[in-house]
């Protein structure tokens, strides 16, 4: 973590890259879901 | 970063990644239980639709069912009338099969007797064939022998009427040999023809009878000897009384125990009387 004000950020670590992999992990698990609610046309209840 | 900002880091990427992995198999696993159960849906809509139609096709089978059963409720009340009459009918033919059966014992007893007769007329029947048959073949043979009659019958007579044509003419022979013979003061009697060429047995007998001649008659006497001794017509025999001659008769008429003959010689003084006796072997 970079202190507020400073013009360069601080450099990514390791946690960040941890981050990025979160990210991606949830935009998937995202489009897995809504590609299974699209077999079901968005209909929750019957 | 403090310390606990990096194990949050960390935590969310697990949980993330958990996240996802579970997402991903939800995705890729996860049967599509919506399509299954339009699928279910139409195939219990096509159940329901034949069960209905099946329902229907029940019903109205039913419906004739329950009319059959009707029917043939009326008509079983109405064979148990008819069974009712019939039980009646069957006691009433009952007692008419025993008296038929009655009837038709004495049917089959009279049968026997007529198969009985029958046989009997027909062994009757073979004989008087066979009877029949002897007789034609009599009647033939009887016939055969007729016609053979009448063939010889119709020769006899053909003969017969040869032989009357000769005797015809034998008589008129015979008259005008007789003519002849009484023209020369021959006898013309065949027996008394014979007489010569027979000559009489050797027989002893005796006068029956004597009558007394008349006035230019012949005497005539009756002789105890006749045709069963021997003698015929013409034959002449010796009178004689003991051992005295009285004359000679000739037989005129000659019968079977006694004789009547004439007396065509007599001894001088002496007369032909009764039990006088005459012999033929003089």
């Amino acid at each position: 973590m970079s202190p507020r004000g400073s013009s360069e950020g601080p450099a990514p670590d390791i946690y960040v890259g941890l981050l990025f992999a979160s990210l991606f992990a949830l935009l998937m698990s995202i489009l897995f879901l809504v590609l299974e609610l699209n077999k079901y046309e968005w209909k929750i209840a019957p | 970063m403090t310390f606990l900002g990096k194990v949050l880091v960390v935590v969310q990427l697990g949980l993330a990644v958990l996240f996802m992995a579970f997402a991903g198999a939800v995705f890729t696993s996860q049967v599509n239980w919506r399509a299954a159960h339009e699928q279910a849906k139409k195939a219990l809509d096509a159940a329901q639709s034949k069960a209905q139609t099946d329902l229907n096709a029940l019903q109205t089978q039913l419906d004739q069912l329950q009319q059959r059963y009707n029917q043939l409720l009326n008509e079983k009340t109405a064979l148990e009338g008819q069974v009712t009459t019939l039980t009646d009918d069957n006691k009433r033919l009952d007692a008419d099969n025993k008296a038929l059966k009655i009837e038709v014992d004495v049917a089959r007893t009279a049968a026997q007797l007529a198969t009985q007769e029958a046989e009997e007329r027909s062994a009757e029947s073979k004989l008087q064939r066979a009877r029949n048959a002897e007789l034609n073949d009599s009647r033939n043979a009887t016939v055969a022998e007729l016609n053979a009659e009448r063939d010889r019958i119709f020769a006899l007579q053909l003969e017969l009427a040869q032989i009357k044509q000769k005797e015809a003419k034998l008589l008129k022979d015979l008259a005008v040999m007789r003519n002849y013979l009484a023209s020369k003061d021959l006898p013309t009697d065949p027996k008394l023809m014979t007489v010569g060429s027979a000559p009489p047995p050797p027989v002893d007998g005796k006068i029956l009878e004597a009558r007394p001649a008349a006035r230019g008659q012949r005497m005539y006497v009756e002789v105890s000897l006749g045709q069963d001794d021997g003698l015929v017509v013409g034959h002449e025999m010796t009178v004689y009384r003991g051992d005295k001659y009285k004359g000679k008769i000739r037989l005129e008429d000659v019968r079977p125990d006694k004789s009547v003959g004439v007396v065509v010689e007599t001894a001088p003084n002496s007369k032909i009387e009764k039990d006088d006796y005459v012999t033929t072997r003089l």
